[in-house]
C-alpha cells in the first residue's frame, strides 16, 4: 500500500480520489474497507 | 439486570487518540508468528485429500522420508495415539446433536476437499512442501454432496456414515401464537434466501510454532489466534499435555474476523510432532492452503415469512434455515445460525415468533463464525422480507419500518430476550437527511420515466444486532460450554507506571489504546504510563477472548471495575497517609484528597510497595482483578442506506453511496469505532455483490485462491458516510455496546435491497448474492423472456 501510494504521488502529484483508489488496487486490505489509507493519501496529496 | 451507574465520559475517554500499535506495525516491528525461528525447528507439512469424500486405503510415507532434508512422516493412523479426544466444539446445541469424531489428521475417509491426511516434518519449508507431493496416497474417491439441501434428501451421500443421515441437529425457539396469527393475517409474505459461503481471508495467514521442554513435559504454542485462552484448554483435551503444562501465546496477530476464533488441527499437530521429535515446529498455511483448511463462513438457506395487517403492522414472523456445517463441527460451528435465532424480527415489535434451524453436514470446508455471525444472516433475511412486505402493499419501506419499530425501552422481544435501550427512529432520521431519500427517490421516478438503462436504487437496512457475547448462564441455558465472562487486571508499579493485563485478546481491535484510555481516565495516568498486556495464558491467566464484539462491552466493563477496585483499596492507603478517615478521603482521578494534603495514586502504588505504613489488614502491593459476566448482551442498531445503480444492459452494479448511521452506546475512541465500521462495511458489501466460495458438485472448491474469489480493492468502494446517534446502554457502567460487527450485519442487506429496489419494477424481486454482473443480466433476461 505505501508502495503504491509513493509511486502514484511520483507519477501524480495531485490525484483524484478515483484515481487513488485505482491505484491501489493491486492490494488488499480485510481490515480498514479502504478509507483512511485513501484519506492517508489525499492528506499527502495536498 | 444490575442498577446503570454513572456514565463515563471523561477526559480521554470518547477522544480520538491515536492507535499506539500502529506505529509498530507500519515500521515492521510486529512479531508475528511465521517470523519466529529456533536452532533445530522443524517445519510441518500437511498432505491433503484432493477428493471432497473418499476412503483412505493406503498411506506410504515412505518416498518422503527417503527425502535427504525430511526428519518425520506419519499418516492419520500412525499419529493415533497421540489424541486423547477430538478437536473440540464447544457449542452442541441439542441433546441428539449428530456430533462426529474429528481427529486432526484424518484415519478412515477424508471428507472434504482439503482434509489432512498425513503430516511431514522437514528442516526447510521448501523441503516440507516438497515431501508432501512425495507421501503416496490410494484413494477410493466416493460421491459427494455440497448442497445442504440436497444432503437432507434420501439417498444423498453419508459424509458420517455412522449416522446414517446427514442431518447434525434441529433446534427450535417458538413464542406466541404463531400459526394463529398467520391464519388472522391481511398480507403475508414468504421469501426464500441464499447466504452464499465465505472465505474469511484475513490478511495474516494462520501460522503455528510449537516448543516443548522435553525434561519437564512442558509445551508453549504460538498461534495466529483470537482465542489463547480458549485454545489451551481444548488442545489440553486434544492432546493430552495437562493446562498446567501448556502456555499458548498470540503474539501480534492480522486480522481474525471470526475463522482465528477456533481451535485447528494444526495447532494439535504442531504440539503432537514437537512431543515426538522434541524439536520447536512451525506450520504456516498459503493463501490457497488456507481456503481449504482454515473456516467458511455462512452458507445458509433461509426461508422467512411474515404475517402482517392490511397497513402493513408485523404480527408474526416465521424462520426457517438450513445450515451448512461443512464436514465437521468445529469450534462452535452448530451455534453460528444460533447467534441469530432471536434477530429474525429485527428492530420491530411482534408478537408471534417461531425460528427453526437445520445444520446439515456436506463434504466441504467446515463453517463457523465469521464477522457477525449468524446476525448479518438474521438482519439480511428480516431485512429483505420488510422491503417484501412493503412492496406488496406499495409502500415506501421506510413508512412500513416506522410502524413496526420497537420504541419502550427495555423492550423484551417475542424471541424472549431484552433489548437494553437503543432509538430507532432517532437513527433512521439521520441516516434519511443525510442520504437525502426523497431527493433520490424522485430522481429514480425521473430515471424510469426517461427509460434511462441504469436504474437507480435504494435500500434500507434498520438493524438491530446482539453482541457483547454474552451473559455465562444465557450460554449455559443454549448448552454453550463455556462462559461469557471476561477478566481485566490493572498493576499499580511501584516506580508510577501501570499495566493492564486484559483477557479479551486483541488481533488488530486497539486494545491497547482504548484499555489505556479507560484506565488513563479512571486512575490519572498519562497513556504512555500504561501497558496493555494480553494474548499469553503465562502472563494473563484468565480470559475468554475475543470475538462476538465482546472486548469492550465485557472486557472494558471487567476494567472499569478493576480500576474502582484500585481506588478502593487506594483510598485505604491515603488515609492513613494523609492521617485521616477513609471517608474523609475523595478520588479524582488519581489524587487522593484529604482534609490537609493530598496524595498521588502514584504515591500510594510507591507506599503500598514498601509497606512501611499501610493500614491495617491491607495486604501490600496495589492490584486489582475484575471478573465481569454481563448481565444481559449488548445491542447495537442502526440504520444503513445504500444507493446503487444497476446497468439493465450489462447487469453491472455499482454502489454510488453508502450511509451509516450506528448507535454504539458510548464511544471509547471514534477513530477506532470508525475504523470498525469502515471495514465491517466492506465485508457486508462484499458480501452482497462480489464473494463467493463456489464448490463444483464433485466438492472441488472451484473458488480456490485469490483470482477466483473476489476480495475487493479499493476501486469497488465508495466513500463510506459514517454517522452516530448514542444512547448509552444502561447494562453497564461505560455505557459501551460494541461495534465490531455492525457494519458487516447491517450492509449486505442494505445493498440487496438497493439492488432489488432498483430492478422492482423489472419485474425483479430477489437475486441471490453477490449480484454480479451475470446474475443481475440473467434475472433480467428471465423476466425479460
Amino acid at each position: 500500500m505505501v508502495l503504491a501510494a509513493v509511486s502514484l504521488l511520483a507519477e501524480n502529484p495531485s490525484p483524484s480520489q478515483d484515481e487513488i483508489r485505482h491505484a491501489l488496487e493491486g492490494n488488499i486490505c480485510r481490515c480498514t474497507g479502504y478509507q483512511n489509507i485513501v484519506e492517508a493519501i489525499e492528506a499527502v496529496a495536498r | 439486570m444490575s442498577a446503570p451507574a454513572e456514565v463515563v465520559v471523561g477526559r480521554i475517554v470518547g477522544t480520538p487518540v491515536e492507535r499506539r500499535e500502529d506505529k509498530k506495525l507500519l515500521q515492521g516491528q510486529a512479531q508475528w508468528v511465521d517470523n519466529m525461528r529456533l536452532p533445530g525447528m522443524v517445519f510441518l507439512g500437511v498432505v491433503r485429500s484432493p477428493y471432497a469424500h473418499a476412503r483412505i486405503k493406503s498411506v506410504n510415507v515412505a518416498p518422503a522420508l527417503a527425502h535427504a532434508d525430511v526428519v518425520a512422516a506419519w499418516s492419520g493412523a500412525e499419529l493415533a495415539e497421540e489424541w486423547q479426544g477430538s478437536l473440540p466444539c464447544a457449542w452442541i446445541p441439542t441433546e441428539d446433536t449428530n456430533a462426529p469424531e474429528h481427529k486432526p489428521v484424518a484415519v478412515d475417509k477424508a471428507r472434504h476437499a482439503g482434509d489432512a491426511v498425513a503430516v511431514v516434518a522437514a528442516t526447510s519449508r521448501g523441503a516440507a512442501e516438497d515431501a508432501v507431493e512425495l507421501v503416496e496416497v490410494e484413494y477410493e474417491p466416493l460421491p459427494a454432496v455440497v448442497d445442504p439441501e440436497a444432503a437432507l434428501a434420501d439417498g444423498a451421500p453419508l459424509v458420517h456414515d455412522e449416522f446414517g443421515t446427514n442431518r447434525c441437529y434441529t433446534w427450535r425457539l417458538d413464542a406466541g401464537e404463531v400459526d394463529r396469527l398467520f391464519a388472522e393475517a391481511a398480507v403475508t409474505v414468504k421469501e426464500r434466501y441464499r447466504q452464499n459461503r465465505l472465505i474469511p481471508n484475513a490478511i495474516e495467514p494462520r501460522a503455528v510454532f510449537a516448543t516443548s521442554v522435553p525434561a519437564t513435559g512442558e509445551f508453549t504454542l504460538w498461534s495466529t489466534t483470537q482465542v489463547p485462552h480458549i485454545a489451551r484448554v481444548t488442545l489440553s483435551g486434544v492432546t493430552g499435555i495437562p493446562e498446567a503444562k501448556l502456555r499458548v501465546i498470540a503474539p501480534d496477530v492480522g486480522g481474525g474476523f471470526g475463522s482465528k476464533l477456533n481451535v485447528y488441527a494444526e495447532e494439535a499437530l504442531a504440539l503432537a510432532v514437537a512431543r515426538r521429535l522434541g524439536r520447536p515446529v512451525k506450520w504456516t498455511e498459503t493463501r490457497s492452503e488456507g481456503y481449504l483448511s482454515t473456516i467458511h463462513g455462512r452458507d445458509q438457506i433461509q426461508e422467512i415469512e411474515l404475517a402482517a395487517t392490511a397497513e402493513g403492522k408485523i404480527t408474526a414472523v416465521r424462520a426457517r434455515l438450513t445450515a451448512a456445517m461443512g464436514a465437521y463441527l468445529q469450534l462452535v460451528t452448530p451455534g453460528v445460525p444460533l447467534l441469530g435465532a432471536w434477530l429474525f424480527a429485527g428492530s420491530y415489535d411482534v408478537q408471534g415468533y417461531s425460528f427453526e434451524c437445520t445444520g446439515v453436514f456436506t463434504n466441504t470446508v467446515p463453517t463457523d463464525a465469521y464477522r457477525g455471525a449468524g446476525r448479518p444472516e438474521a438482519t439480511y433475511a428480516i431485512e429483505r422480507a420488510v422491503d417484501a412486505l412493503a412492496r406488496k402493499l406499495g409502500k415506501d419501506p421506510v413508512e412500513v419500518r416506522r410502524l413496526n419499530f420497537i420504541r419502550e425501552f427495555p423492550a423484551p422481544i417475542a424471541s424472549g430476550l431484552t433489548i437494553d435501550s437503543g432509538d430507532y427512529d432517532a437513527c433512521l432520521d439521520v441516516a434519511l437527511e443525510s442520504a437525502d431519500y426523497e431527493a433520490v427517490r424522485q430522481e429514480q421516478r425521473d430515471r424510469r420515466r426517461s427509460g434511462d438503462p441504469k436504474r437507480l436504487g435504494i435500500g434500507l437496512s434498520t438493524y438491530v444486532e446482539m453482541c457483547g457475547l454474552a451473559p455465562s448462564a444465557i450460554l449455559g441455558a443454549i448448552r454453550y460450554s463455556a462462559g461469557g465472562w471476561e477478566a481485566a487486571t490493572i498493576r499499580c508499579l511501584p516506580a508510577g507506571t501501570a499495566q493492564v493485563l486484559s483477557g479479551a485478546t486483541p488481533h488488530g481491535q486497539g486494545h491497547e489504546t482504548s484499555w489505556a484510555q479507560i484506565v488513563a481516565d479512571r486512575l490519572g495516568y498519562e497513556l504512555d504510563e500504561i501497558e496493555v498486556l494480553h494474548g499469553d495464558t503465562a502472563v494473563v491467566p484468565l480470559g475468554m477472548d475475543t470475538y462476538g464484539s465482546r472486548s469492550l462491552a465485557v472486557g472494558g466493563v471487567a476494567l472499569y471495575y478493576a480500576a474502582e477496585r484500585i481506588v478502593e483499596k487506594a483510598t485505604k492507603i491515603a488515609a492513613k497517609l494523609l492521617d485521616t478517615d477513609e471517608e474523609q478521603v475523595e478520588h479524582v482521578r488519581g489524587v487522593f484528597h484529604g482534609p490537609e494534603g493530598s496524595v498521588t495514586l502514584k504515591e500510594v502504588a510507591f507506599a503500598a510497595w514498601t509497606a512501611h505504613n499501610l493500614p491495617e489488614g491491607v495486604e501490600p502491593g496495589l492490584e486489582a482483578t475484575y471478573v465481569y459476566d454481563p448481565p444481559n448482551f449488548s445491542w447495537p442498531a442502526g440504520a444503513h442506506v445504500a444507493i446503487v445503480e444497476v446497468d439493465t444492459e450489462t447487469g453491472a452494479v455499482e454502489l454510488r453511496r453508502y450511509v451509516a448511521v450506528d448507535d454504539v452506546g458510548t464511544v471509547v475512541n471514534p477513530l477506532i469505532v470508525e475504523g470498525q465500521v469502515h471495514g465491517g462495511i466492506a465485508q457486508g458489501v462484499a458480501q452482497a455483490l462480489y464473494e463467493e466460495a463456489v464448490y463444483d458438485d464433485d466438492g472441488n472448491l472451484a473458488t480456490s485462491n485469490m483470482v477466483t474469489y473476489l476480495v475487493p480493492s479499493a476501486a469497488e468502494f465508495p466513500r463510506w458516510e459514517l454517522h452516530r446517534t448514542e444512547t448509552p446502554s444502561p447494562t453497564n457502567p461505560l455505557g459501551v455496546k460494541g461495534v465490531g460487527e455492525t457494519g458487516a450485519i447491517a450492509s449486505p442487506a442494505a445493498v440487496m435491497n438497493a439492488v432489488v429496489d432498483a430492478l422492482a419494477d423489472d419485474g425483479i424481486h430477489d437475486i441471490d448474492m453477490p449480484a454480479t454482473p451475470e446474475r443481475v443480466w440473467r434475472a433480467l433476461k428471465e423476466v425479460q423472456g
